[in-house]
């Protein structure tokens, strides 16, 4: 920071630029975003060739219960691998730009993304148990609100992504034969796109 | 001196301190002290100044046994600060 300077657009910018660096977290990673983009997809194809289901035609009732624990632990999996890559390279981007990874914007960003997003996780997993119909719907209309929500104190465009899950959480209330098609839409592909769109506006130099 | 402008925010560090506690509430020194890259002596000289003027408010506390000192802007500090704004809008309008 120059110590004087008296032209005021220089120091107006500086002003705009300090409260956007301290309220907002920039650095998530986009690249991530296609990996596990590319991993979602890779996870539901192999999940449905092992399995023999038409994700074009799926009917929940013709499928053996034991398909089901599969389905939730390799849920869980590729969510906890999901995190994990997202973290690890959101936090060497974070130093490559250096930034506090741990700083005011990212204890916001992490805040106001994971209540909504943890509760959700809560929510699906009893659902699993009851309604398993409206697990898939739910995971995408929590995980648009949670990037929704997370759009306020990062890039502005997490928002599209968050309205996009919902809508899709939407039709998949509509189209239950289709939901295993949808969910990978949400999961996979909108991830690859989103975090093609974010590398090559924001992360290729 | 211009019309409107603060004394208080002439200075960067000041200033800066000012824009980051108008959209965050309750900022540890060390997070201050990383975002601007001052010094701990520079920032908490600027501290003590704008304590006087009361622009801002400090609350001391401990996490476990290590004093835990955090800021956040007063009524009137943010008053002064958007004041002061105004003036510059208007400078570049002229």
């Amino acid at each position: 920071m120059k110590k004087e300077d008296n032209n005021p657009v220089e120091t107006l910018n500086d002003i705009k630029n300090l409260m956007e660096r301290s309220s907002k977290f920039i650095s998530l990673s986009g690249f991530s975003g296609i990996l596990i983009g590319i991993l979602t997809i890779i996870c539901v194809s192999w999940f449905c060739s092992a399995y023999d289901i038409d994700p074009l035609n799926m009917d929940y009732d013709d499928l053996p219960d034991q398909h089901f624990s599969v389905a939730l632990f390799a849920a869980m999996g590729l969510m906890f691998a999901s995190i994990a890559i997202a973290t690890f390279m959101t936090v060497r981007r974070a130093n490559q730009m250096k930034v506090s990874i741990w700083g005011l914007a990212s204890k916001r960003l992490f805040i106001n993304m994971f209540t909504p997003l943890s509760i959700g996780i809560l929510f699906c997993l009893v659902l699993f148990f009851s309604h398993i119909d409206l697990v898939v719907p739910l995971s995408l209309m929590f995980y648009g609100m949670s990037l929704f929500n997370a759009g306020n104190y990062t890039q502005q465009g997490i928002r599209s992504l968050g309205v996009v899950e919902m809508f899709l959480g939407v039709l998949c209330l509509v189209f239950m034969e289709y939901h295993i098609l949808i969910w990978t839409i949400g999961f996979g592909l909108m991830h690859v796109i989103y975090g093609a769109y974010m590398y090559f506006k924001f992360e290729k130099y | 001196m211009l019309e409107g402008f603060d004394k208080a925010f002439e200075n960067r560090v000041r200033l800066g301190m000012m824009s980051i506690l108008m959209v965050n509430e309750w900022v540890e020194f060390i997070e201050l002290k990383e975002l601007l890259q001052v010094t701990d002596g520079n920032l908490a000289s600027h501290i003590t100044y704008l304590e006087k003027a009361e622009y801002i408010e400090t609350r001391k506390s401990f996490i476990g046994k290590k004093p835990n000192t955090t800021f956040r802007a007063s009524k009137t500090g943010k008053d002064a600060f958007k004041q002061h704004l105004k003036a510059l809008e208007k400078l570049i309008k002229k």
